[in-house]
């Protein structure tokens, strides 16, 4: 008698094809119900985002937060010391070796969250962010501008990116951070074996230290990674359908607006405040504007990515003209970059779901400045206390 | 995964090679899937494409709260469903129907290795219940949890883990069978 698995192997064996002819008039067929589909589409009007966007000052930079804070992502999980714990040769080499790359981002795991595709060369990303529909985006992280061209309009928008952080190259980023922790030896890295994930069989390792965790799916017989999903009690980011050194061609990361479109220049969006009193006013936005008096539930990236709508109703019930819009909008986004670019020790707190706006005792984020003996604890009415560890909130 | 929502996403926003890719992808999946379903492997390419014009049809409205994978399975398996419940139904009909189909499309689908000892796994396939048919096509070509099946089957797991275990069993002993023949 044949064992249980000898049994399964042999019917995962049993697959069915069919001819080429009939694979391609079942193709065709199905080809034409589109056709028929879209013929029979009553004059549906497509909002034209893009130019929605460039005519709302609000939603303008909404997009573009939601474009840096990508950028925030990628080089967040890029910083983080776990991704270097998988020192497993194999499957680290490609990242230390890539020239180009190609990635989804997902924040979140809720399942309906964008999906952020990145193409990578060198200093220059092309994005797509799959709720803005429409224009090409291309980043330059070395100029610190990103161009969009609508190839529709004729339209190419260049935004500024001012006061990001030294962002040379975003692929050596990677490379730097890894090579650097890549001595450390406090982690905890386990070898799963291979595992099925989605109907495939991949090399898994799951580093975790603290409270991160960074599971990394390796094709087994290339060793390359193709997914590495980063936890840690703020955030799911999840990099999916990973490539490297893809034979991008080199036009496509150009920074220059196509001969006869529209050139517009959007100004710039200022990062360069990333101080804990620029994260209050982001705070105190929040609750006063978005969440209509109380801190929300969670001011995770997700919450950031999605925000726009919720934003842009606050902002028409504040009352406020279209300059303050765009101001609050450009406060609110500068103080995001203090926990995207965290720079105290170990990780923050947030604890504002349910508190109202002006509530003095009860503290809604804690953090441990570098070099700092005391937390940094800020309360519902936004003021600060220097508190000892033995005082923290539970 | 995270290329499938991307593609989908293309597709719903009316790109021609959006969907071709998620053809590409899933359609020989699927017709394996219902390639083991069905009796008889006629109309496995039929509910492949009946499943993919579904998906265009509602392409506006359509809403993916798992993965596109199993969703095309679910739907394959239901339209396999149909399949056999029509041909009960209606098998003189079906009869007609099979033998207006040209000459060379009533073969089009078979087994992508041909070894006798497959031929044989097949047929014993085709023999077993339905119920423990499908539980070990969607667990093994669906690569579908027993949860999900059982959802699936409107059953609990452990039914579902029952008629994939005594599935296995009759394989067994009919391919043993077989060799002591």
């Amino acid at each position: 008698m044949r064992p249980a698995e000898n049994i399964e192997k042999s019917i995962k064996k049993l697959r069915y094809k069919t001819s080429v002819e009939m694979h391609d008039r079942v193709l065709g067929n199905v080809l034409q119900a589109l056709d028929k589909k879209e013929k029979q589409k009553p004059g549906v009007i497509k909002p034209d985002i893009w130019r929605m966007i460039m005519k709302n000052t609000f939603t303008k930079i909404a997009a573009a937060i939601v474009v840096i804070a990508g950028i925030l992502i990628g080089l967040h999980f890029a910083g983080n010391p776990f991704v270097a714990t998988v020192t497993f040769a194999d499957v680290i080499q490609p990242i230390l070796n890539a020239r180009t790359a190609s990635l989804d981002i997902i924040i979140g795991s809720q399942g309906n969250q964008p999906v952020i595709h990145d193409d990578v060369m060198g200093s220059r990303i092309r994005r797509t962010v799959s709720n803005i529909q429409g224009p090409d985006i291309i980043i330059d992280l070395e100029q610190q501008r990103l161009l969009t061209i609508d190839h529709a309009k004729k339209t190419a928008v260049y935004v500024g990116l001012g006061g990001l952080p030294d962002l040379k190259n975003y692929v050596e980023v990677l490379r730097n951070s890894i090579t650097r922790l890549q001595s450390k030896p406090d982690f905890q890295v386990e070898n799963r074996g291979v595992e099925e994930f989605e109907g495939q069989d991949y090399l898994v390792f799951v580093a975790s230290g603290e409270n991160d965790t960074v599971t990394v799916w390796a094709d087994p017989e290339t060793a390359l990674p193709v997914r590495i999903e980063h936890k840690t009690p703020n955030m799911v980011i999840a990099c999916d359908n990973l490539q490297f050194n893809v034979a991008f061609d080199e036009s496509l990361f150009s920074m220059e607006a196509p001969p006869d479109y529209v050139v517009q220049d959007a100004g710039a969006i200022d990062f360069s405040d990333s101080s804990e009193s620029a994260f209050i006013e982001t705070l105190r936005i929040w609750a006063e504007i978005i969440e209509d008096g109380q801190f929300p539930d969670s001011i995770n990236l997700e919450d950031v990515v999605k925000i726009g709508p919720k934003f842009g109703q606050g902002l028409e019930r504040a009352g406020l003209t279209k300059e303050q819009q765009a101001d609050v909008a450009m406060r609110w986004g500068q103080g995001l970059v203090f926990i995207r670019f965290f720079k105290g020790q170990g990780q923050w707190y947030y604890a504002g779901q349910g508190v109202k706006l002006g509530d003095s005792a009860t503290p809604i984020f804690w953090y441990q400045p570098q070099e700092s003996q005391t937390w940094r604890v800020i309360y519902g009415d936004l003021s600060v206390k220097d508190v000892a560890s033995g005082n923290l909130p539970q | 995964m995270l290329e499938d929502r991307l593609l989908l996403w293309k597709f719903k926003h009316g790109s021609r090679d959006a969907f071709r890719a998620i053809y590409e992808k899933y359609a020989g999946d699927m017709l394996t899937l219902a390639g083991n379903l069905l009796d008889d492997k006629v109309g496995a390419e039929d509910i492949v494409q009946d499943v993919f014009i579904k998906l265009v049809e509602s392409v506006g409205t359509f809403r993916l709260t798992g993965s596109l994978k199993s969703y095309l399975a679910t739907c394959t398996v239901n339209r396999s469903r149909d399949c056999i419940r029509r041909r009960i139904r209606q098998r003189t009909a079906m009869t007609k129907r099979a033998e207006k189909t040209p000459a060379g499309t009533k073969s089009a689908v078979h087994l992508a290795i041909c070894s006798e000892e497959l031929k044989k796994l097949s047929d014993a396939m085709t023999e077993l219940p339905y119920e423990q048919r499908e539980a070990i096509a969607l667990r093994i070509h669906g690569n579908m949890r027993f949860q999900k099946i059982a959802e699936l089957q409107n059953v609990s797991t452990k039914t579902v883990q029952s008629r994939y275990r005594y599935g296995l069993d009759k394989l067994r002993s009919t391919l043993n069978g077989e060799v002591r023949k």
